[in-house]
């Protein structure tokens, strides 16, 4: 029998597998099915969600029979299967059913396919059907590489760093050079229904600040569920609207404009989700199964050492605020508009960013206009009951990198910069006429 | 004669772009399973022409032979709008040539509505050839829907 790891591109539910059964007559069914999913090298999970005469058969007769597609060569395979159990719960339910959502949202069957079990089968048999003449020649086969290996050599690397500007920089740089040219990292806000993007790479923008909904997408629904997502072949699908925003009090998020292939990872740390990586290539099956698993050790020494980190930064010394240095246009007035119901921030009517990262500019600029003070120890912010930040959960440290970023991403009069570890520095170009809104 | 179950909706369906897909018992009582290349409804008379190639499918042609009860869905690529039909072989036939010119046909046509909807040439590949081709000729007894939704697998006619 075929090893089941040999085929995981048959798979991916791209193509629609096809399921054969019999009732006690021997009268037989068959039907689409949208998923067979990989469990191991003898088992599979099929989706149990309408074809009741399928599942009907299956219970009565205990067996049946999968066509499966590899969708990169084209292959098709047949196999034997005989059925264990029908689980509603679970890891395998839970990956199968969140596996599913995503694929049904890129077919545009909406929550029409929801999974009502995952059915869970020994493979007896696995064939190929041997082609009698092909359309196309075989691919190239995928190259190998050690993506595993690089994964821990790039964790044990992040872990050896305790400055979160730093671990996301080896982090970014590490995932590139591991052929994932299309990357951002994205953290939960603080009231756990939207995620920040806080960096990335191979764009033509950073998007600092871009949100995205928990449940939204790929990247939102990985931090729903936090498990990873990998949708291998985007050819046939409704694209996600994965760049959508940008209008009034949002940052469009970095993307591809034609992604291929698309996978993301959550980032979890003593149980919490502490953010999401995404990946993406303009190259159907760019990706594959030993990437995502590659990106999720990424992402859990990720998750650790930022975590590691915030932790570190709360107990560094504070340092005397030294003298603010001279401001550059300093008697240039510009408005500073702070709308509290949502902590946004506009610049001469220009959106900046808003959550918790809108609080933090508001606070710093306030002090700088009432007393003139420019320098700002990350231990001091923590501890000011005024910016209401929910202790280490809340991810300061990266939400300081997120402000100073997206700051310098504006090229405003505004710009944050980091002197040394735990210390900020705010310079101002000109003089801010602050007003705060309390409505929309 | 006309036959009733076979709507003029249906027989619409069976005469636009398909996937279909069959299966028969074979001797371990297992559901063997086959793509078609195309099919051909003749609502009139109720019998339904599915060709399969036999070189590609080959559990399949080893399993059926006249008499056997064969299913069939009949899938739209583009609406996912299936129904599933069932009935006795009555005949299994090499194909003759203008059967085979119309099934390169076929292919042609299927090649260029799933290459619309985003299939690739090469996800296809193994997916169609016309050597071995068989006509395989079934009465229809049984009607199912199988759009994939609540109502999957309603029956909706029998003879």
């Amino acid at each position: 029998m075929i090893r089941l790891s040999n085929l995981r591109d048959a798979f991916e539910g791209i193509i629609p597998s096809v399921v054969g059964t019999v009732d006690a007559d021997g009268i037989p069914n068959v039907s689409y099915l949208s998923h067979v999913y990989y469990v191991d090298d003898s088992h599979v999970a099929m989706s149990n969600q309408y074809f009741s005469k399928t599942i009907a058969n299956v219970r009565s007769q205990g067996v049946a029979t999968v066509l499966v597609l590899d969708a990169r060569t084209g292959q098709q395979y047949v196999l034997d299967l005989s059925f264990k159990e029908a689980l509603a719960s679970g890891p395998i339910f839970e990956r199968m059913d969140n596996q599913l959502d995503v694929i049904s949202e890129l077919h545009g069957f909406g929550a029409m396919m929801k999974l009502k079990t995952a059915d869970l089968y020994q493979v007896t048999d696995c064939r190929p059907v041997e082609p009698a003449t092909t359309l196309e020649p075989p691919p190239p086969p995928r190259p190998r590489c050690d993506r595993l290996g690089r994964a821990a050599a790039l964790g044990f690397a992040i872990s050896a760093l305790d400055d979160a500007d730093a671990i996301l920089d080896a982090a970014l740089d590490g995932l590139r050079d591991m052929g994932f040219g299309n990357v951002m990292i994205l953290m939960p806000d603080a009231d756990g229904k939207t995620l920040s993007t806080v960096a990335s790479r191979g764009y033509d923008r950073r998007g600092a600040g871009a949100e995205i909904a928990v449940g939204d997408g790929l990247i939102g629904r990985v931090a729903r569920s936090r498990l990873p997502i990998r949708i291998a072949d985007m050819r046939s699908a409704v694209r996600y609207a994965a760049s959508a925003g940008g209008e009034g009090r949002s940052i469009p998020l970095p993307g591809l404009a034609h992604p291929q292939c698309q996978m993301a990872v959550p980032m979890l740390a003593r149980g919490q989700l502490r953010g999401v990586i995404f990946a993406e290539s303009e190259t159907s099956f760019a990706f594959d199964h030993d990437d995502e698993q590659a990106l999720a050790v990424v992402a859990g020494q990720l998750a650790s050492a930022l975590l590691l980190a915030e932790m570190a930064a709360d107990t560094a010394p504070a340092q005397d605020a030294p003298a603010c240095p001279e401001q550059a246009d300093s008697g240039k007035r510009f408005r500073f508009r702070y709308f509290a119901h949502d902590d946004s921030v506009f610049i001469d009517d220009d959106y900046v960013i808003k959550g918790v990262a809108g609080r933090l500019l508001y606070h710093f600029v306030r002090c700088y206009a009432d007393s003139g003070r420019c320098e700002f120890a990350n231990r001091e912010i923590r501890r000011e009951t005024a910016l209401k930040l929910p202790d280490l959960k809340d991810n300061l440290e990266t939400r300081l990198i997120l402000l100073r970023q997206r700051l310098e991403d504006k090229q405003g009069p505004v710009r944050l910069v980091r002197p040394e570890r735990g210390q900020l520095r705010l310079l101002v170009a000109g003089r801010p006429e602050i007003e705060v809104v309390d409505g929309d | 004669m006309t036959n009733l179950m076979l709507t003029p909706g249906l027989a619409d369906h069976f005469a636009g772009p398909l996937m279909p897909i069959l299966a028969v018992r074979d001797d371990r009582f297992r559901a063997a399973i086959a793509r078609a290349i195309g099919v051909n409804l003749d609502a009139g008379t109720g019998r339904l022409d599915a060709f399969v190639a036999s070189a590609l499918w080959v559990d399949f042609t080893r399993a059926v032979k006249p008499g056997a009860i064969v299913a069939v869905t009949a899938t739209h690529p583009g609406t996912y709008v299936s129904y599933q039909v069932k009935g006795p072989v009555e005949a299994i036939d090499r194909a003759d040539d203008c059967d085979v010119a119309r099934a390169r046909l076929s292919i042609d046509r299927m090649l260029g509505v799933l290459n619309s909807l985003g299939s690739t040439r090469q996800q296809l590949s193994h997916m169609y050839t016309v050597e071995g081709l068989l006509r395989l000729r079934m009465r229809i007894t049984e009607v199912f829907a199988q759009t994939p939704g609540p109502d999957a697998g309603a029956r909706i006619g029998a003879a």
